[in-house]
């Protein structure tokens, strides 16, 4: 088997999208603003600075796929659109499995499309402590427009699976909160592939919203280019430096970008070690610090039902009846085959019987607010990340996991896989209550998340954040910073949308201050 | 101390001329506090010093040891203005170290001061050696036209505004240039609005 | 210009995986056994290339670390004996025997339930599900679809009014 290969075909590619097969030789660009990163944070601004007539580059370590390269073999596509075939780990007591889109579209490309709004409150604590004009009534305006371009939307009815009227069946038995699931999609029409890209072109990822508009407007995208480092002039970023990422990792021609505005968008692991990498020194020493990642935990009901989850929307709903106690939101999400049987502590016969009943599983996910904060460091030029779980997130974890047990078993789930590495199952609810009762090592849970946040956070302190509140890094000129490592907290939600939102009111900022930009 | 902690200073229509319980405060406050004041002041209008005299107190390390008083440096004015050239300039002029709380009394006279220690007056160019603090203005004294042999020459000062809502007070950090090294930082030094140049 | 080769196991490490496959996989996946390490293969390349090194050199040493308890190499045990001695390394002393056998266990489960084989027979066609809902999508609302896409590209500036072309020139001139 070949490994992940850029699938852009003879000829069909926009004329603007670049790929490692038009770089062979040295490549040197100008620009007035060069985006690095093409996802929620990136492509954005592009799409923004080049309706105002900026002349944008934008450059993605990715590969540049299209909706038809999106095929239902799942392998491959994680080889292909996930960063390190998705092996990354947040180390700790118990390791975070660590899963960051690497394509054109970034994560969004692989995410479910959880499209909310940044909580109010969350909004309002910003504003108290990081002293930055982020009110509700300020966002709302830059929500609203995010919304129209991802097309945010409840989904249709009739394309939601058995697996989550399921959940709402047991939220509603149990008169929990539940609320439909709002999701970047134009009548999604359930194939349940989100997570490895949208084979309908129904989810409007970056990849089919903000880069065709930010392409439309004139920006230039150039895939396979892994940036090394920020180019400085004294404190002025002055651009970027790269080579081609080839196939098997390997590093092509340079490719040197010169641009009056450096916007790194490249996530939150990324973009701290990117920042070291260039020698760039925060005053405040927070630079890879305040990393937050709402881990996940799974538990998995088996039914006697065939539920075939794999028939249906991703997250059609959220159960949110115990956010105010800070464990965050239930879903019901689908996995495929080979997924599960990964995430599966079992092995051998044992987990050939729980195969075999695949289609009478339910996946569910408990997403924990956390109120620990890990790091990421930069060893030997890539980030790599740290994060122990607090007791008190633990204990929020113990406590959702029984609740989320106690709506399977009320309506009939016959057993329940619980996402401990030692494989336990519970077969009641008081077998339930035993297991988590016991105390449970921190080393032996199963977690993982999607959400890294928080690692450049934004704050007017010079001392205590590495960037205004428009990104802008403090200390140095020319440089704005527009992904998930602004946040200066968890947010409880899924952070798509507030990272668009940020990215474009960053990029309103720009163009306020377009002089500035302009030589 | 925070910044919100200070008192306000009067406003700069008719300041008076004592130095205000604000700028006591920051005389005293401790040097590693002062570097988070610093760092969070905000970016001087150069309109709102052009014109001006600022009564100033140097706040060196080691705060108890009276070197500054016996150098004769405790208290001293700096006055802005805009040059025949157009470019924003400014002058030292020398203070009797009397009560720290006390009048400003020119040397070597009220009537007749000493201007001295000139510099200009730029924003901080990101790409220039001085480039230490992008938030604040520079005093680079090697722009002012002082004379080959002054050591004043060799001052870069970096000036930033306390509080957003305070031109009146502001607060500076010295460096001194020794070829393409720096030295400091030095000390700091807090400036309030004095009276009209 | 530097690329890498792509990553292929060794013979050993190929045959440590070939014994491992009753071991992780259930029996019915055991005539795929080759597939199955395919895929592995395919999944580490696409890994981090510490990963490269690290999988090689930790399939040996579970290789020879089977002499000292059954007095032959890892990959020549079947049966009850290759069952007992991969638990010994589930239960490992070390947190790197601990580690190496989970890993093992997740690379070679997903890399058994991607066979289409073991797709089909766990009643996964997903395949046929993306083409029906993707036509029944078309059908249904591609003037929705087609609609969003066109506001894609309708002019909509953040600060109407302001275009930084026209701002260019202006101070070209």
């Amino acid at each position: 088997m070949v490994a992940a290969k850029a699938a852009v075909y003879e000829g069909t590619a926009p004329s603007n999208v670049f790929t490692r097969h038009d770089m062979r030789g040295d490549t040197v660009l100008d620009c007035d603003v060069v985006i690095i990163g093409s996802g929620a944070g990136g492509a954005p601004v592009a799409a923004e600075l080049a309706e105002a007539g900026f002349d944008v580059i934008v450059l993605e370590e990715g590969s540049y796929y299209q909706t038809r390269d999106f095929t239902a073999d799942t392998s491959k596509m994680v080889r292909q659109l996930y960063r390190d075939g998705g092996a990354t780990m947040a180390l700790g007591t118990s390791p975070i499995m660590l899963q960051e889109g690497k394509a054109v579209g970034g994560s969004t490309v692989i995410n479910g499309g959880m499209s909310w709004r940044t909580p109010e409150d969350i909004l309002e604590h910003w504003v108290k402590d990081a002293r930055i004009g982020t009110t509700p009534k300020e966002m709302e305006p830059y929500f609203e427009r995010v919304e129209k371009r991802i097309h945010a939307r409840v989904n249709d009815k009739e394309a939601i699976g058995r697996d989550n009227w399921l959940l709402k069946e047991g939220a509603d038995k149990k008169g929990w909160k539940i609320i439909d699931n709002i999701r970047n999609q134009v009548h999604c029409a359930g194939s349940n592939r989100c997570a490895f890209g949208c084979p309908t072109g129904a989810k409007q990822s970056a990849l089919v919203s903000y880069i065709p508009r930010a392409l439309h407007f004139g920006a230039r995208v150039y895939a396979d280019v892994r940036v090394d480092k920020i180019t400085l002039q004294g404190k002025r970023a002055t651009g970027v430096v790269g080579r081609v990422a080839l196939p098997n990792g390997g590093a092509g021609a340079k490719v040197t970008v010169r641009a009056n505005l450096v916007v790194p968008a490249c996530g939150s692991l990324h973009t701290p070690a990117l920042l070291e990498r260039s020698g760039l020194k925060s005053p405040s020493g927070r630079v890879g610090k305040n990393l937050t990642l709402h881990p996940n935990v799974k538990m998995i009901a088996m039914f006697d039902e065939d539920v075939s989850s794999y028939r249906g929307v991703h997250q059609a709903f959220q159960v949110r009846e115990f956010v105010p106690e800070g464990i965050g939101t239930f879903a019901a999400i689908n996995l495929p085959p080979g997924v599960t049987a990964m995430s599966l502590p079992h092995r051998g016969r044992v987990l050939g019987e729980l195969m075999d009943q695949y289609n009478h599983m339910v996946v569910s996910g408990l997403l924990i607010e956390d109120h620990t904060t890990g790091s990421v460091r930069t060893i030997a030029g890539r980030p790599q990340s740290f994060y122990d779980m607090a007791k008190e997130d633990l204990a929020n974890a113990v406590r959702g996991l029984s609740l989320l047990g106690d709506l399977w078993f009320n309506i009939g789930a016959k057993k329940l896989i619980l996402p401990f590495h030692h494989a336990v199952e519970a077969t009641s609810p008081a077998e339930l209550k035993k297991i988590l009762s016991a105390p449970i090592p921190a080393s032996a849970w199963e977690l993982f998340t999607v959400h890294m946040m928080g690692t450049c956070a934004m704050g007017a302190d010079r001392t205590a954040s590495v960037t205004d509140e428009f990104g802008m890094m403090h200390d140095v000129d020319r440089l704005m910073i527009a992904d998930a490592s602004l946040l200066p907290t968890a947010i409880r939600t899924n952070p798509m949308e507030t990272i668009m939102a940020l990215a474009t009111r960053n990029a309103g900022h720009v163009i306020d201050n377009a002089r500035r930009f302009l030589s | 101390m925070s910044v919100a902690s200070l008192p306000k200073a009067h406003t700069f229509s008719a300041p008076s001329p004592f130095p205000t319980s604000a700028a006591l405060a920051l005389e005293a406050t401790p040097f590693d506090q002062l570097d988070d004041i610093f760092m969070n002041g905000t970016t001087p209008d150069p309109e709102q010093l052009e014109g001006w005299e600022f009564r100033g107190i140097n706040r060196m390390p080691l705060n108890n040891v009276p070197w500054a008083v016996a150098a004769g440096i405790k208290k001293f004015v700096k006055g802005f203005y805009r040059g025949n050239d157009g470019r924003l300039m400014g002058y030292n002029v020398p203070i009797v170290c009397n009560a720290l709380d006390g009048r400003w009394h020119y040397k070597p006279s009220d009537e007749a001061p000493k201007h001295w220690g000139f510099f200009e007056v730029t924003p901080v160019d990101a790409t220039a050696r001085d480039n230490k603090f992008l938030h604040a203005v520079l005093l680079d004294y090697g722009k002012g036209g002082n004379a080959i042999y002054d050591v004043m020459r060799g001052l870069r000062d970096y000036l930033v505004q306390v509080d957003p809502r305070n031109p009146d007070l502001y607060l500076g950090r010295a460096y001194y240039a020794l070829g393409p090294a720096r030295l400091g930082k030095l000390n700091y030094f807090i400036l309030e609005r004095h009276r009209r140049a | 210009m530097k690329d890498y080769p792509p990553f292929k196991f060794n013979e050993l490490s190929r045959k440590v995986l070939r014994s491992l496959v009753p071991v992780i996989c259930p029996v019915e996946a055991v005539p795929l056994s080759d597939a199955i390490i395919d895929h592995v293969e395919a999944t580490i390349d696409s890994s981090p290339r510490l990963l490269h090194h690290g999988m090689p050199a930790g399939l040996l040493a579970y290789d020879l670390q089977a002499l000292a308890a059954y007095g032959q190499r890892a990959h020549k045990l079947v049966g009850e004996a290759a069952e007992r001695y991969y638990t010994s390394w589930e239960h490992g002393l070390t947190p790197m025997h601990v580690q190496l056998a989970r890993g093992l266990n997740q690379l070679m489960s997903m890399a058994c339930y991607e066979q289409p084989e073991m797709k089909t027979r766990v009643g996964f066609h997903v395949e046929a599900w993306v083409e029906d809902v993707t036509k029944k999508r078309l059908r249904v609302y591609s003037k929705e679809a087609e609609t969003h896409a066109a506001s894609l590209l309708a002019p909509d500036p953040l600060r109407p009014g302001v275009n930084v072309r026209a701002l260019r020139k202006k101070e070209a001139l």
